[in-house]
């Protein structure tokens, strides 16, 4: 292929993948679930905590719905904190309690976004159970114990990594740059430790990193990674080349904080926290894992029917890496210099 | 065969099973992960859709490299363009009878018919518009059709690329393998087909 025809298909190419991606844009990062804590406190009685995640000073705009009949014992709390708004409720149920009963979360249909449900009986049974926007409601359901737990907070992370498409673009643009199995192994071991040690840090409270510069900084990570694959095809050499490891170590760190706000988001109560982090992280892992799989899959099957995609479309990918990081980087960095 | 004849027998036999359907009466898979993910969820959830695709890619690859290839192109190519089609207001709502292609795609494969490479590519690129017909009219239902059919076509791409390849690398008892597995598409549509009857 030509230079000029290469040039015009970059031209062409970029832009549209942008304006494909570009509602990517809104979602990166900003899968925060809403969270719902039910705690009975005397025999049909219950607290309420409703937390919504805020985004740019606007509210999730979902509302909750108690079952008919529920009143509440005392006029309910407002509380805007900086991430999310929080509402408190005390409410008796009558005699049944809320078991069996159906709450509805108005509004999370339009959304894309889960609501954790946690639900503590008066004898100290907990279950958590995940509501989606394709099912916005739950039945308050019996006690349903440590693996069903676990099992919610495994699919959250699952789901948080498939639908976080920068950390998924860091990966791959590491995968670009990699050129041997080894280093396969070691810079995929080496992001997996690294985010692992700040997701844990974060959700335990011992870390933390504000939203927007956390958001522009992975950005500048998968920006960085730009430049670099295109040294790579050019056959040129640099440190990231040679020890990509080193990269997703250090830049794996900074994906854990991100990683972490699926998590911390959510007010956990204490107790829940090693549990539920280790469910979540492992999710994640699953998640990043199924991805490396099936891109490794995929190089393997064109290598073996000796796949020849023209040069522009093989280098697509690396142009989507860069393109998306530089745009998320400008974009998110627009957003704390405008305070949103 | 020359290059037009392979899309015109794709066209004639593609437009000939749309019009041998039956209305559409289906909704598509809601993961609350947006659109795209929704077209990914549907096709993989859906036996109706995902065996078929698998067939007609192993069937490319029983062919050989060459077919897997143009197979890998060609059937997203022309599944997105059938969802397309099925995505228009005005699109008869017809969709393939299951049992018709699982019988169909499945008795190919299970037979492994020495077809040319052609014939077989204009069995994917039919197979792929069909589908993806009936696909486009079940996402022109979603929020964002445009964006659910670019999931789909990703996924039967990805799953085009991987059935075909591992088709064209095999040989011995592992293609024996594949037939069989041909075999099971075809009986799960003499299933569906009594199905239908009953």
């Amino acid at each position: 292929m030509s230079a000029w025809k290469l040039g015009l298909s970059r031209r062409l190419i970029v832009p549209l993948l942008a304006l494909l991606l570009a509602p990517l844009t809104a979602l990166a990062h900003e899968a925060r679930p809403a969270y719902l804590a039910i705690a009975e406190t005397a025999p049909g009685q219950y607290s309420v905590l409703w937390r919504t995640p805020m985004l740019a000073g606007m509210r999730l705009p979902v509302a909750l719905q108690l079952p008919q009949g529920v009143r509440d014992l005392r006029p309910p709390q407002y509380d805007e904190l900086a991430e999310s708004r929080v509402e408190r409720r005390w409410i008796d149920a009558g005699k049944g309690g809320l078991q069996g009963k159906r709450i509805d979360f108005r509004g999370l249909e339009l959304t894309i976004t889960d609501v954790f449900v946690r639900i503590e009986r008066l004898d100290g049974a907990h279950s958590t159970e995940i509501v989606r926007p394709s099912r916005p409601y739950i039945e308050v359901p019996a006690p349903r114990g440590g693996l069903a737990t676990a099992q919610a907070f495994l699919l959250q992370g699952v789901e948080h990594i498939l639908f976080g498409a920068d950390h998924l673009l860091f990966v791959l643009g590491l995968l670009l740059i990699v050129k041997d199995r080894w280093m396969l192994v070691k810079t995929i071991t080496a992001f997996t430790l690294a985010h692992s040690l700040t997701l844990a840090a974060a959700t335990l409270g011992y870390a933390n990193i504000p939203g927007p510069p956390l958001n522009a900084a992975i950005a500048l990570t998968i920006l960085f990674l730009g430049p670099e694959i295109v040294r790579s095809w050019r056959g040129e050499t640099s440190f990231t080349i040679r020890h990509p490891w080193v990269v997703a170590l250090a830049f794996g760190l900074l994906h854990g904080f991100g990683f972490a706000s699926g998590l911390t988001a959510l007010g956990l109560p204490h107790d829940e926290i090693p549990f539920a982090l280790l469910s979540f992280n492992v999710g994640v892992e699953i998640g990043q894992l199924g991805f490396v799989a099936l891109i490794l899959l995929l190089l393997r099957a064109f290598k073996v029917l000796e796949m020849h995609w023209p040069l522009w479309l093989e280098r697509t990918p690396g142009y989507i890496v860069g393109s998306l990081g530089a745009f998320w980087t400008i974009q998110r960095v627009m957003l704390i210099v405008s305070g949103e | 065969m020359t290059g037009w004849r392979v899309w015109a027998h794709s066209a004639f036999y593609g437009v000939g099973l749309i019009l041998s359907s039956r209305p559409a009466a289906a909704h598509l898979v809601q993961t609350g992960l947006g659109p795209v993910y929704d077209g990914v969820a549907h096709f993989v959830v859906s036996p109706e859709y995902l065996a078929p695709i698998v067939g007609a890619a192993i069937y490319a690859g029983f062919g050989g490299k060459a077919p897997a290839r143009r197979a890998i192109v060609m059937l997203p190519l022309f599944w997105f363009a059938g969802s397309l089609l099925g995505e228009l207001p005005r699109a008869p709502p017809l969709i393939l009878p299951t049992w018709l292609v699982l019988i169909g795609i499945g008795a190919f494969v299970a037979a492994d018919l020495p077809l040319p490479a052609a014939l077989r590519i204009a069995l994917c690129s039919m197979v792929g518009i069909a589908l993806g017909y009936s696909n486009g009219l079940i996402a022109a239902g979603a929020a964002d059709p445009l964006r659910s059919a670019l999931g789909a076509t990703a996924a039967v791409f990805i799953v085009t690329s991987l059935a075909s390849a591992a088709a064209a690398a095999t040989s011995g008892w592992i293609r024996i393998v594949f037939r069989v597995l041909g075999s099971w598409i075809a009986a799960s549509g003499l299933l569906a087909l009594g199905w239908a009857l009953h």
